[in-house]
């Protein structure tokens, strides 16, 4: 397992995401996948970074990444804790992807991509913080 | 991420290598949207791109939007395996011209 404490710059979070990849490709995520939970981590984290305090507060969050081979294949478990605003992501509406381009919204794509990528989120806001839980089982055939 | 620039014809062709990502997501949206914003013709070719996130995504949105309201075109070719997969989790194979190869890419903006 990992636990990082990430600060809010985009050096620190691309230093984050790099962690978080070497750390999946070391337990043996295959490089599509490692690319896929890349992805949600950067979704989860720049919003955190970016949003979960006012502009130019300074403040870390703790990042969390368990990967571990079991039974039924690797199972991937990513938790982000943070003492900001309350926010749940899984509260967000979400896109329609089946808008014509006119229509498509500039953004919003960021949790769509997080809820398709993974089996499992989990929102909870406990003693002034937000915990966000997602899992994804990367099925091996054996 | 790194994009070279090559004209064909009447198109040019974008060749972009690396992640388009947050932190490298205002830099591909001037480097992939400056022709269309003039109404250009774009190929873009995603083969060296392996990591395309919802910063990235939104560039090519941006792209298609501007191609559209500028009467330019954009296409993109190439796509490895996961990223495509991005775009058509995300609907985006649906308002983006997306083609196998570069022939076809450029035939798609009339280049």
């Amino acid at each position: 397992m990992i636990r990082l404490h990430c600060a809010r710059d985009p050096e620190a979070v691309e230093g984050a995401l790099d962690a978080i990849e070497a750390h999946l490709t070391a337990a043996g995520a295959e490089a599509g996948e490692a690319m896929q939970l890349r992805l949600v981590a950067e979704e989860i984290v720049t919003n955190i970074a970016r949003c979960a305090w006012p502009q130019g507060i300074e403040a870390r969050f703790q990042v969390e990444l368990l990967a571990e081979p079991g039974p039924e294949g690797l199972l991937v478990r990513l938790t982000t804790i943070d003492d900001g605003q309350p926010f749940d992501p899984t509260a967000q509406d979400m896109p329609d992807v089946e808008a014509e381009l006119e229509d498509r919204a500039i953004g919003g794509l960021g949790m769509f991509l997080v809820r398709e990528m993974t089996d499992a989120q989990i929102y909870a806001r406990e003693s002034g913080e937000n915990r966000f839980h997602v899992e994804r089982l990367f099925r091996r055939a054996d | 991420m790194d994009v070279t620039t090559e004209q064909h014809g009447g198109a040019v062709i974008h060749r972009v290598s690396g992640r388009i990502d947050t932190g490298t997501a205002a830099d591909a949206e001037r480097k992939l949207t400056a022709e269309v914003r003039q109404g250009g013709r774009v190929a873009m070719d995603m083969s060296q791109v392996a990591y395309v996130s919802s910063a990235g995504l939104r560039v090519v949105l941006m792209a298609a939007k501007l191609a559209k309201a500028n009467r330019g075109a954009v296409s993109l070719f190439g796509l490895q395996a996961p990223v495509r997969e991005v775009f058509t989790m995300s609907g985006f194979d649906k308002v983006v011209t997306i083609r196998d190869d570069q022939a076809s890419a450029l035939a798609a903006v009339g280049g």
